[in-house]
């Protein structure tokens, strides 16, 4: 029974360990199987995690890209989005939890295109969003930039996923978030003609066709020449007929000074009549000998060998059949009546004092030729153009007019009686004399040299003291503002520091334009950068701006020839040199400003230059143009002096505005930063 | 009569349990071998295929439009539009596993635009070179990844 019962004990041994053996072996091999389709999921996540993140790599170029194409279309929806800082795109003001829920969808056309041809790249749907996060329109000190202008941060965030349909098999998905810096800028600010400015703007220079900063100081320094340059002519006109887009023109006074334009002939409207000789005051026989004491003695010489016995004096003279009148007319001081008269010596000395503001203590400057000078055009709308007090200056010229052709004169021993008289008869004396015209001058006032033959003292205890008349002497005009409508003030204009919000009347004192550095596109760039990013290429003869860029470097511009630009700028650097025309590029809004910091500008050119010149210094303030050559400027120009007498002589030079520059909206330009300054890519595995 | 041992149909029949069990256990374990030999491989394909594609971004649209036009020269490890080995060499400048000397490489880059945005398909297809005993073991000869590299507008 025992070894029966062990018998049964050891029955079916086999077949348990060999499904013992068997189950061991299974579980290895299905532990191997685990493991291998583990790798095996690996390798497809690993691949369409691949996958997600380069076409969220490229995606998120293509984002940028699109961006800032996108940023370069001021009446694009993007840029206004961005300008205006729309609720749907602008998250900067919101709580961090928020800031995902707003955004602009960017499209995706390429990265799209290329997806559906991908194999585990069609399992995929792709988005892509830009939002404000950050927007700053303070500067450090806490003062407002202008407008909407400011710095900003704008985030991309592109995210790949799988489409719903391959939802369940995929679990790749890649979210890529980058950050740039941005910033907006006027590069023209709105002006409205018929006002003042508010606050500080970067591009205020530009409400004007010519700004002189510290025209004042200049127009005094120079005694008034910088104003009125005897070798050049200065012609300021408008590029629009319409008013609103006139460009105004500032020469640069304080409050309470004036500065002075002459006149020329073809501007007599300018000036008050008469612009005729007329009539003021008939002399008498005995103030003729007295107002012309050369002429008096040479009758007295004459009469002596016949009374000399006794003294003669003005009472021994008696004078008829002459004309003698005071004249008095208003003329320009551009006039080359002045320079042909039958009196040169006396007219020239008074057009050479006229050239001052003041009466010179000597006459030897030279004359003014013919169409030299300042003429803003049209004339008809100057009181809309000018700004601050200008004033006009013509000459009043007053003389005495003697006709002696056949005058007669008599020499008596006494004026009681004239039967003892006796005639003087000397016909080249009476020639000499005879249809004279002599310049008068108030003595009091006239310090310089007095004109040849008349006695002014007499003229003035006298003459005047009979007439009291203050036009019976030859005096510059000073007192007509440079307007058609007398009585109607013109406007002072206002400037700004920039960062200070008050009002400064003394434009000496206003800040440079586009002094806010931190709006700046690229700042110290070199020439060869300026090539490198494609702002300028001499060899295409290309200048595209964007915003503002400050070179380091002196620049020439057109050295190969004339220049096409594009864009809306500003190109500040250490000094420029015009070689060439300035052309805008048809077809697209373009404002090109060439400045300086109160380096020279110069142009070596007389080609059309489609561009504004700024030439305004922060600390020497001595910024100016000098044009080698006829200017033919469109566009505007800004500088601390005018420096004329720099320009090129005997030429016609021509400003004349770009009403482009006059807008009632403001032209924002957006520059978003290549540089990344922030990146997270996030790719979800689970 | 009770003293029963392992009849020859019992042993038979083990066997043959054991026998099919153990051929399915080979085949399962060939597969996971096949699986995870296939895994790795495609994970250094896939490598292989993202690295030119990171260089080519790395140099950026305008030197990659260069090498487009055929103006430039690409570097000599990364030839376009032609199947190129991949050469392990353990003092070259770029490192590979010694595996990757097993694999070839194409890389064809063809320009693409809409509108004004311009850019360049880049596709790098990685492929196992023939009597390689990575043909042994990966599913697919041939694995391809592509991205767009794109101009910044100026």
């Amino acid at each position: 029974m025992t070894a029966a019962r062990g018998a049964n004990k050891n029955s079916g041994i086999a077949i348990f360990s060999a499904i013992f053996v068997l189950l061991v072996v299974s579980l290895l091999s299905i532990t191997l199987h685990f493991y291998s389709r583990q790798a095996r999921a690996s390798a497809f996540r690993f691949q369409t995690s691949e996958v997600a993140r380069q076409l969220a790599a490229a995606a998120i170029e293509e984002a940028f890209a699109h961006v800032l194409a996108q940023s370069e279309k001021p009446d694009g929806t993007f840029f206004r989005k961005l300008v205006d800082r729309s609720a749907d795109i602008d998250c900067s003001t919101l709580d961090l939890s928020e800031k995902n829920q707003r955004g602009v969808e960017i499209p995706l056309e390429l990265t799209t295109a290329q997806t559906k041809k991908m194999e585990i790249g069609s399992r995929f749907t792709i988005s892509a969003t830009a939002r404000v996060i950050d927007f700053r329109n303070v500067d450090i000190a806490g003062t407002e930039y202008y407008g909407r202008e400011g710095v900003g941060t704008l985030e991309l965030r592109v995210v790949v996923e799988p489409a719903s349909a391959f939802s369940h098999t995929i679990s790749s998905a890649c979210t890529m978030t980058r950050h740039h810096d941005y910033k907006v800028v006027a590069v023209v600010a709105s002006r409205d003609n018929n006002s003042q400015r508010s606050g500080y703007a970067g591009s205020y220079v530009l409400d004007y066709a010519l700004f002189l900063r510290n025209g004042q100081e200049e127009f005094a320094s120079s005694n008034g020449t910088s104003l009125n340059p005897a070798q050049q002519r200065l012609v300021i006109s408008q590029g629009s007929t319409d008013p609103t887009t006139f460009g105004k023109v500032f020469f640069g006074n304080k409050p309470g000074n004036h500065v002075y334009l002459n006149i020329d002939k073809e501007r007599m409207h300018f000036i008050p009549s008469p612009h005729q000789k007329e009539f003021l005051y008939e002399p008498a026989d005995q103030q003729i000998f007295r107002l012309l004491p050369d002429f008096f003695s040479a009758v007295r010489k004459l009469a002596r060998p016949l009374f000399a016995d006794i003294e003669l004096t003005y009472g021994n003279f008696v004078m008829t059949n002459f004309a003698a009148d005071f004249l008095f007319e208003r003329l320009p001081v551009c006039d080359k009546d002045f320079t042909e008269t039958d009196s040169p010596s006396g007219i020239i000395e008074i057009r050479n004092a006229l050239r001052l503001r003041r009466w010179p203590a000597a006459s030897d400057l030279p004359v003014s030729p013919e169409n030299a000078g300042i003429v803003i055009e049209p004339e008809q709308n100057l009181h809309q153009i000018l700004e601050g007090d200008v004033r006009q200056r013509f000459l009043q010229i007053a003389s005495l007019f003697i006709e002696l052709g056949n005058a007669r004169i008599f020499a008596g021993s006494s004026t009681d009686t004239d039967l003892d008289s006796r005639r003087i008869e000397d016909s080249r004396l009476l020639e000499d004399f005879s249809t004279r015209k002599f310049a008068c001058f108030d003595p009091e006032k006239f310090s310089g040299r007095q004109p040849a033959g008349i006695d002014p003292a007499y003229l003035h205890s006298q003459i005047y003291r009979d007439t009291r008349n203050p036009d019976l002497f030859s005096r510059i005009d000073v007192s007509q503002p440079y307007q058609l409508q007398a009585g109607q003030p013109l406007p002072q204009p206002v400037f700004y520091l920039k960062r200070w919000a008050g009002r400064i009347e003394d434009p000496g004192l206003a800040a440079v334009p586009f002094a806010h550095i931190n709006l700046w596109a690229r700042q110290r760039i070199s020439r060869r950068q300026l090539e490198e990013f494609g702002i300028y290429n001499p060899r295409l003869k290309k200048l595209n701006l964007r915003g503002i860029i400050n070179c380091k470097e002196p620049i020439v511009l057109g050295s190969e020839g004339d220049i096409e630009v594009t864009g809306c700028g500003v190109l500040i650097a250490p000094g420029i040199r015009i070689e060439s025309g300035i052309k805008k590029a048809p077809g697209s809004e373009t404002i090109c400003v060439l400045a300086t910091r109160g380096q020279p500008i110069v142009v070596n050119t007389d080609q059309r230059i489609e561009a504004s010149l700024v030439s305004m210094g922060i600390l020497d303030r001595n910024g100016h143009v000098k044009a080698t050559r006829r200017l033919n400027l469109y566009g505007a120009m800004a500088v601390d002096r005018l420096a004329i007498d720099k320009w090129a002589a005997n030429e016609e030079h021509h400003i004349a505005y770009d009403p482009a520059l006059k807008r009632q909206n403001d032209l924002y330009q957006i520059n978003i930063a290549r540089w990344t300054t922030f990146e997270r890519v996030v790719e979800r595995d689970e | 009569m009770r003293n029963k041992g392992f009849t020859l149909i019992e042993i038979v029949f083990a066997m043959a349990i054991l026998a099919v069990a153990a051929l399915a256990m080979f085949a399962m374990n060939r597969a996971s071998n096949q699986n995870s030999m296939d895994s790795y491989y495609e994970f250094l394909a896939f490598s292989l295929a993202r690295e030119p594609i990171e260089v080519f971004r790395g140099f950026g649209y305008g030197n990659l439009r260069m090498i487009v036009d055929g103006n430039v020269s690409p570097p000599a490890a990364y030839k376009v539009n032609s199947m190129q080995d991949i050469e392990f060499n353990a003092f070259s400048e770029i490192q590979y596993p010694a595996e990757a000397a097993m694999f070839k490489r194409m890389i064809e880059l063809k320009p693409v635009s809409h509108g004004k945005l311009n850019g360049i398909s880049i596709k790098v297809t990685v492929a196992a070179k023939s009597m390689s005993r990575i043909e042994v073991w990966m599913r697919n000869r041939t694995v391809s990844l592509e991205s767009l590299i794109l101009e910044r507008p100026e």
